[in-house]
């Protein structure tokens, strides 16, 4: 079958009644779990893997999917309604949807948000469908030595780009690797560090170490700040619509939000927050009237709530043709797809192309759900924002002890969930940054087998890592992305120390 | 101390832990160059230069000039809190099969609930019963999972 042929095939898996089912499944608990902050789309999806073991991986990676872009819908909503982001990715739409809501125009960020999330997602899954195939082809000639690389430099990416502090990345990364090192050692058959618990033999449970550190992580950090409270929303009147002249404002944030956004998905380490934070500062940047910016400008809307949504779409390329996640979420992903025993990398175009493109075809699908969702039926979400968080949390702790138990009906899993569960919380407070942790769970294996295989065909010669080009490439780009943060810090002082001279 | 400085001691303490246990893994190296320890020994070198590099950049004492007063106070309380809130989910883990799912996650909720939703007595009962009964008839009938039945016959 040749590739058209193929994405035509992925609509009649995508439109059959289950997989229907299961895309508005996926895409209603996005939105919610959008709308409700404290927890994100990475917790959403670790949580549904056990709702989802006994369906086909097919309709369980469609509904798991559908929840992460659905995310990005929801998460507007409470930025615009109560000036906190449902999901961190949210956090620019609340600077200028805020104010829109409280200057009267409530439904209109509303609108705007849910139209250019479903624009710009279209577009990505678009992109998506194009470069999918090629880069695939492409990725088939790699050998251990060019994965390996990738991998650092996926590793490397995340840990520059997720924090604040690079050592504090790598920190983060390391201990990953370290906790991806238990378990069986699949080229000598040692067993290492299981501390003689049987149980710990084929490694630590991935799922066990999303739901400890996300799940139980964030509701902790989120019970402790209950006693906060949290603001009334603004009241929604009028409908959820636009007006000609916001129409005609929003359309080139839109479109450039989608390009942005879907470049900044496909790029690892950088995803959904950065994506929209680089769509606000350009859009503020062009206009012509930059002062509105930050008083409810609907640019400062559209642009960034685009450019969120079609870095989902973004952020599927790598982990569709390549293997290799570049984000929190992303890695829940491939750990679901490991767990169902689906190998991935870019043979699973070859493989599985009804998974593949089954999945691809339900995402245009989920986006017109979402619309309609998330502009006639905005409503009721807003409803959910009444639902008391000191009920919520705890219900997630049920939910969370539950689902890691049925994974093996081992209680040992559950003495592993609090482990993580305290080191989620620790990383937190310290501000160390989970999302290169969860990155190094899900590779660590992958990479550690990668590199020895390389050196298996080199004869211990490690000079093959450096002479095969793709893979040369590769690191020589996580050394530049390593280098990112220390080179924009120089320049920042430097700029500090100019602009002190010349004050 | 402020955090930084304990983060850099639990993480050479977590180096030399790990390192000591790498140094009894066999060396085993059929047709691999490389063999079961190599990728462990770099890591634990790794994480010890990360955390002398933390310990030395971080300051002794507390400087957030950003955190106002009351601040130590607070963190406190958080941070008693979450241990709390851990204790009790350890409990939870460690009971977890002799008391069976229903009960436990009711027992569990409920003492959540009465803490942070205080005083809303029906409502917390209702919600820990409905949310354990349904979740373990969503797993244990419908999705096939054997939950430990406790002290209640089902």
């Amino acid at each position: 079958m040749d590739t058209v042929q193929m994405i035509l095939h992925g609509f009649s898996v995508a439109l059959t009644l289950t997989n229907l089912m299961y895309v508005f499944a996926g895409v209603l608990l996005g939105t919610m779990i959008g709308v409700l902050p404290g927890i994100g789309p990475a917790t959403g999806v670790a949580l549904l893997i056990p709702l989802t073991f006994n369906a086909d991986p097919t309709s369980a990676l469609i509904m798991m999917a559908g929840l992460y872009y659905g995310a990005m819908y929801g998460g507007s909503t409470t930025s615009i309604l109560i000036n906190t982001p449902g999901e961190s990715s949210s956090v620019m739409t609340a600077i200028d949807g805020y104010q829109m809501a409280r200057n009267g125009r409530p439904g209109a960020a509303l609108a705007i948000s849910a139209i250019g999330s479903f624009i710009a997602g279209t577009f990505g899954v678009l992109a998506l469908t194009i470069m999918a195939v090629p880069l695939a082809e492409f990725a088939i000639q790699f050998g251990p030595a060019e994965y390996f690389g990738l991998m650092v430099f996926a590793l490397a990416a995340v840990t520059s780009l997720s924090g604040r502090s690079l050592l504090k990345g790598l920190i983060s990364t390391i201990v990953g690797l370290m906790v991806a090192t238990v378990g069986i050692d699949l080229q000598s058959g040692v067993v290492r560090y299981n501390f003689g618990v049987s149980a710990l033999q084929d490694g630590v449970e991935f799922l066990v170490v999303v739901v400890g550190l996300f799940a139980l992580g964030e509701v902790l950090v989120s019970l402790e700040d209950l006693h906060a409270g949290r603001s009334q929303p603004i009241k929604l009147v009028g409908r959820v619509w636009l007006t000609l002249e916001e129409w005609r404002r929003s359309i080139g944030p839109i479109l450039r939000g989608s390009v942005i956004g879907f470049f900044t998905g496909v790029l690892p380490g950088a995803g959904g927050t950065v994506a929209s934070i680089i769509s606000y500062t350009m859009e503020k940047r062009i206009s012509k009237r930059p002062d509105e910016f930050g008083k409810g400008a609907i640019e400062g809307v559209a642009g960034p709530e685009s450019a969120n949504n079609a870095s989902t779409a973004g952020a599927m390329v790598p982990l569709l043709t390549l293997g290799i996640p570049g984000s929190a979420t992303t890695a829940v992903l491939v750990g679901a797809l490991i767990m169902y025993g689906i190998q991935p990398g870019p043979m699973l175009f070859q493989k599985n192309p009804e998974l593949v493109w089954g999945l691809v075809d339900s995402m245009y699908i989920g986006n017109a759900m979402l619309l309609i969702l998330n502009v006639p039926l905005v409503g009721l979400f807003v409803q959910m924002l009444r639902i008391p968080v000191a009920l919520l949390l705890p219900m997630i702790i049920g939910i969370s002890s539950v689902g890691v138990y049925a994974l093996n009906n081992n209680v040992v899993d559950l003495y592993v969930l609090v482990l993580f569960g305290v080191v989620g919380y620790i990383m937190r407070k310290l501000e160390v940054p989970p999302a290169p942790f969860v990155l190094a769970v899900v590779l660590g294996k992958i990479l550690e087998q990668s590199m020895r295989q390389a050196l298996v065909i080199s004869g211990g010669d490690p000079s093959i890592f450096v002479t095969t080009p793709i893979g040369a490439a590769f690191l020589a780009l996580a050394i530049i992305f390593a280098l990112l943060p220390l080179v924009s810090k120089t320049l920042q002082s430097a700029r500090a120390g100019r602009d002190a001279e010349m004050a | 101390m402020n955090n930084d400085r304990w983060l850099s001691i639990g993480v050479l303490a977590l180096a030399l832990w790990y390192g000591w246990m790498t140094l009894s893994l066999p060396e085993v190296r059929l047709g691999d160059p490389m063999g079961p320890k190599y990728l462990p020994v770099a890591l634990t070198v790794s994480l010890i230069v990360c955390g002398i590099v933390l310990f030395f950049r971080s300051s002794p004492v507390h400087v957030d000039r950003t955190v106002r007063m009351d601040s130590s106070s607070l963190w406190w309380r958080n941070t008693l809190l979450a241990t709390a809130i851990l204790a009790l989910f350890l409990l939870y883990v460690v009971v977890f099969e002799r008391l069976g799912f229903l009960l436990d996650t009711f027992l569990l909720l409920m003492l959540l609930f009465t803490y942070f939703n205080r005083g809303r007595w029906l409502v917390n009962v209702l919600t820990a019963s409905i949310f354990s009964v349904v979740t373990y008839l969503i797993f244990a009938k419908l999705l096939g999972v054997t939950l430990p039945p406790g002290l209640i016959p089902l």
